[in-house]
């Protein structure tokens, strides 16, 4: 029987952001090496943006940050939500006496009526089972200092839903299962899950931490109003005070992002690529002649610094736009809604001012679809990554990786890293938004130079953050080839 | 050999229904083999009259006990399992299963739970001849349920879960029966280990050449039960194809069956004809008074026994993809249309065929042979005679 990868993106309930990608490129990477993938989304994610060959499950009512929880369970009825008992108990149990029909068919559909006075439900006993108490205990204990405990409610739905999953799909110890874009909450709810199943018998949990847990900026609010710390401090605790798992991997995909995890739990964190589609860029020549096209593609969002656009703009307008030497092509697709960000939704209508020709707007209302979105950053010649230089000093950027690969120079925020993986010469960087104009003006004013130099990367990068090379890290098919990542000077 | 037969639909004589049919022809197998057969039935409230009439019918069988199990296919899945579960206490079953059968013979998968009841040394055959999981999810997509629940949405995981359970199930019977060759490889691609491929019978009864040459009362037929996809198939096809496109030649239209009472659709040439089982209008009658038979059904599970019986009858037969579904290579015996995406083609082929004597004529002809060389009582008998030997039953053939 083909192993599954099991790939779990709460996040994932559009097509913005690095949510999708990261999901389906990493899907087709696990297909064509002969496991069988399924993914398990926010439950808000339609499934037809999803390619129609995965077995798609809109099923997760807690999303990364524990915001919009949905309050019901997807409809999915009559599926009883305890992968434990489905493993203990077979088909062919039944076959051989050890279990009756009636056993059989209760272990995995929920019955009406009769099923009741006899079977708990899994919502009654989630946290109760002996094998999860000592470690639910410990995070309630170590979430109560830390006045977060509202939290631990998103972790037992969360570990709800994870076990509906599980019972979905079925599951096996030489499954896997992939949380792109993991939260301590959910390192909670995968240590009871491998403590349920006992190490014997559960899955491989891989689950990668791609956010800052340093997220807000230090300025604006001091150490000790930082919840996501909190959380996650907690979580790493309990998860370290009950005992870690051999069965439970942790990753983040930056050298960075790994220290910063390491210090606040003392575990070791492996870094992985970040992976995407790259055959849906498309490798076109540019034509001499036209204005340099200056791109903003992705989610509209305050802390990848849209909201400077304009003004940039303004500044370029008379020595660059008007005389035909760069126009801008920008996504402004603008998360609702608009209150969470607040100067990229101020800004919009500057921007729709523009003559067209200068300023060519596209996903204005809807996410770009994926074949527009790679067409776009194809079609431009420079990528504008104008993002908040703290909020990304240790976090990666899918945005930046995809332009790094497409081959277009790129101009990103000084002392961070996204600095460290531009390729020497292949951009440019900024302190702050006079500094971001002044950027753009030198790329447009060499720009055959720096276009170059960025052409020179395209392949390394590009194998570098192939999904197949993430894929036979995680399930130990070869080591896959590790790139010194963040380190100066690299060479092509 | 003594047979305990399991069927959950209540009497299925007289048939009013693809699945009635079925257990006819396997009460026609077991008694021409010698079985003992005693019947266990669900669904215990028919009226006595109907009652009556089947026992009358089957007075040859040793025994018929009525179960209290409700109408299966009005409720959801899970609580038909559960339903079955519930009923392995009930006195009527235990006592009918208390000396065990050489051969337990069920129609359905739910009956599973009613194993529990027999020894190992009972064998087991399971008559399968629709996926329930897609019966069900499909029904439940269309209607709500009598307990008054909502319709749930059609959710593949819900779909690929049920199906898989429903297929382990499969594999607690000696052998389970698929209706169609297409379902037979679904089922065993699902690792069901015990599946067997049994041809529908449906003898031919071409109308006699006196009749064949009759005027026709109706340009064309549709018969069916109330079945939701018979409810909807009929309705699209008078508003999408009749309407727009025949009304105006004023095509004659029988339909026939208990789908009557949800067609919405009145014209002067559709006559309504409801349940017929007498002269004047004995079904045999009405398909012999029609030109050609119309099946514009667009879901379904199975095999499409009105497609059968409309072929078997010798006549021509326009149908959708989904009414040919389960047909080995069916192409020269009927004529296959998209009615969803050319209803006007569906409404052209139909004209033809009623215009063109030679054309219609020739899809009889095919229709005769098909049938006689796919759904014989002698296909059927044989391949049930191998699915028996197959397990290490050896019924006497008479």
């Amino acid at each position: 029987m083909r192993a599954k990868f099991l790939l779990l993106n709460n996040g994932l309930k559009d097509l913005l952001g690095h949510y999708y990608e990261s999901s389906i490129s990493v899907a087709e990477a696990a297909r064509a090496i002969g496991l069988l993938p399924a993914l398990a989304t926010h439950v808000s994610c339609p499934t037809d943006i999803l390619p129609e060959w995965i077995h798609a499950y809109p099923l997760f009512r807690v999303d990364h940050f524990g915001v919009d929880a949905a309050q019901v369970a997807p409809e999915i009825p009559g599926l009883r939500a305890d992968p434990y008992a489905q493993g203990r108990l077979t088909i062919e149990d039944v076959c051989s006496g050890k279990a009756t029909v009636e056993d059989y068919v209760r272990a995995h559909v929920e019955l009406p009526e009769s099923a009741a006075a006899t079977h708990s439900t899994l919502t009654d006993s989630s946290l109760q089972h002996p094998v999860e108490q000592t470690l639910s205990q410990e995070t309630v204990r170590a979430l109560t200092d830390v006045a977060c405990l509202a939290d631990i409610e998103l972790a037992m739905i969360f570990k709800q839903d994870l076990e509906r999953f599980l019972s979905l799909v079925g599951i096996s110890r030489a499954d896997h299962v992939f949380l792109p874009t993991a939260h301590g909450r959910d390192l909670l709810s995968a240590a009871l899950v491998v403590r349920r199943f006992g190490e014997e018998f559960a899955p491989t949990f891989h689950l990668e931490f791609r956010h800052s847990v340093f997220l807000a900026d230090p300025v604006a609010h001091p150490v000790q109003d930082r919840p996501y710390l909190a959380q996650h401090r907690a979580y790493f605790a309990a998860y370290a005070k009950a005992g870690p798992s051999a069965r439970i991997h942790l990753y983040t995909d930056t050298e960075e992002l790994a220290q910063e995890y390491r210090a606040l739990s003392g575990f070791h964190f492996e870094v992985l690529p970040i992976p995407f589609r790259s055959n849906s860029i498309l490798s076109g020549q540019r034509s001499a002649g036209h204005p340099l096209c200056f791109a903003y593609v992705g989610e509209a969002r305050d802390e990848k610094g849209f909201h400077w656009l304009p003004d940039a703009i303004d500044a370029l307008m008379p020595d660059y736009i008007i005389p035909g030497k760069m126009c801008f092509r920008i996504q402004t697709t603008l998360r609702q809604p608009a209150i969470h960000q607040p100067l990229s939704a101020n800004c919009l209508p500057r921007l729709l001012n523009y003559d067209p020709k200068h300023v060519n707007l596209v996903g204005l209302g809807s996410p770009l679809s994926m074949t527009d979105y790679y067409r776009t950053l194809s079609d431009s010649d420079v990528v504008l990554c104008p993002h908040h230089a703290y909020r990304y000093r240790n976090s990666s950027s899918g945005t930046l990786i995809e332009a790094i690969v497409a081959g277009k120079p790129t101009i990103v925020p000084i002392h961070g890293w996204m600095a460290r993986q531009q390729p020497p010469g292949a951009g440019e960087c900024f302190q702050d938004q006079r500094t971001f104009v002044e950027a753009i003006k030198r790329v447009c004013d060499n720009y055959e130079q720096y276009w170059r130099c960025a052409q020179a990367y395209r392949r390394m990068y590009r194998f570098h953050h192939a999904p197949e090379t993430l894929i036979r890290r995680l399930v130990g098919c070869g080591s896959g080839t590790r790139m010194k990542v963040g380190a100066p000077g690299l060479v092509a | 050999m003594r047979v305990i037969h399991y069927y959950p639909w209540g009497c299925f004589y007289p048939s009013s229904c693809g699945a009635d049919t079925t257990a006819v022809r396997q009460l026609e197998y077991l008694r021409e083999r010698g079985c003992q057969v005693e019947c266990l039935i669900g669904w215990s409230s028919q009226s006595s009259s109907i009652v009556e009439r089947f026992r009358s019918h089957y007075d040859w069988l040793d025994e018929i006990t009525f179960l209290d199990v409700p109408p299966v296919r009005a409720f959801t899945f899970e609580w038909v399992l559960s339903a079955y579960c519930q009923l392995k206490s009930s006195p009527d079953l235990q006592r009918a299963l208390a000396a065990p059968p050489d051969l337990f013979f069920a129609n359905y998968f739910f009956s599973a739970p009613m194993l529990d009841l027999l020894p190992t040394s009972s064998m087991r055959i399971l008559e399968t001849h629709d996926i329930c999981t897609d019966q069900f999810l499909s029904q439940e997509l269309a209607a709500g349920h009598q307990d008054g629940t909502p319709p749930n949405p059609l959710n593949p995981a819900r779909r690929d879960y049920l199906f898989r359970l429903e297929t382990n199930l499969f594999n607690l019977y000696d052998a389970t029966l698929m209706v169609q060759p297409e379902e037979l490889r679904m089922v065993q691609a699902a690792k069901v280990r015990n599946a067997h491929y049994i041809p529908r019978m449906c003898p031919t009864e071409p109308a006699p050449g006196a009749r064949r040459h009759a005027q026709h009362a109706y340009d064309i037929l549709f018969v069916g039960s109330d079945h939701i996809p018979n409810r909807k198939g009929i309705n699209r096809f008078l508003t999408h194809v009749y309407q727009p496109f025949l009304s105006k030649h004023k095509i004659r239209m029988a339909i026939v069956g208990r789908v009557c009472d949800h067609v919405k659709f009145h014209s002067p040439y559709v006559d309504m004809l409801g349940v017929v089982n007498a002269p004047p209008h004995a079904l045999k009658d009405v398909y012999y008074a029609s030109k050609l038979v119309v099946v514009p059904i667009l879901e379904g599970t199975g095999i499409s026994i009105k497609t059968l019986e409309a072929l078997a009858m010798g006549r021509a037969v326009v149908t959708t993809p989904v009414g040919a579904r389960g047909l080995e290579d069916p192409s020269q015996a009927l004529a296959c249309v998209d009615m969803q995406g050319a209803p006007e083609s569906m409404a052209e082929k139909i004209l033809h065929l009623l215009n063109c004597d030679q054309a219609r004529t020739g899809l009889e002809e095919q229709a005769i042979d098909y049938m006689e060389k796919h759904h014989s009582r002698a296909a059927f008998f044989a391949a049930m005679d191998r699915m028996m030997q197959s397990i290490g039953l050896h019924p006497f053939a008479n």
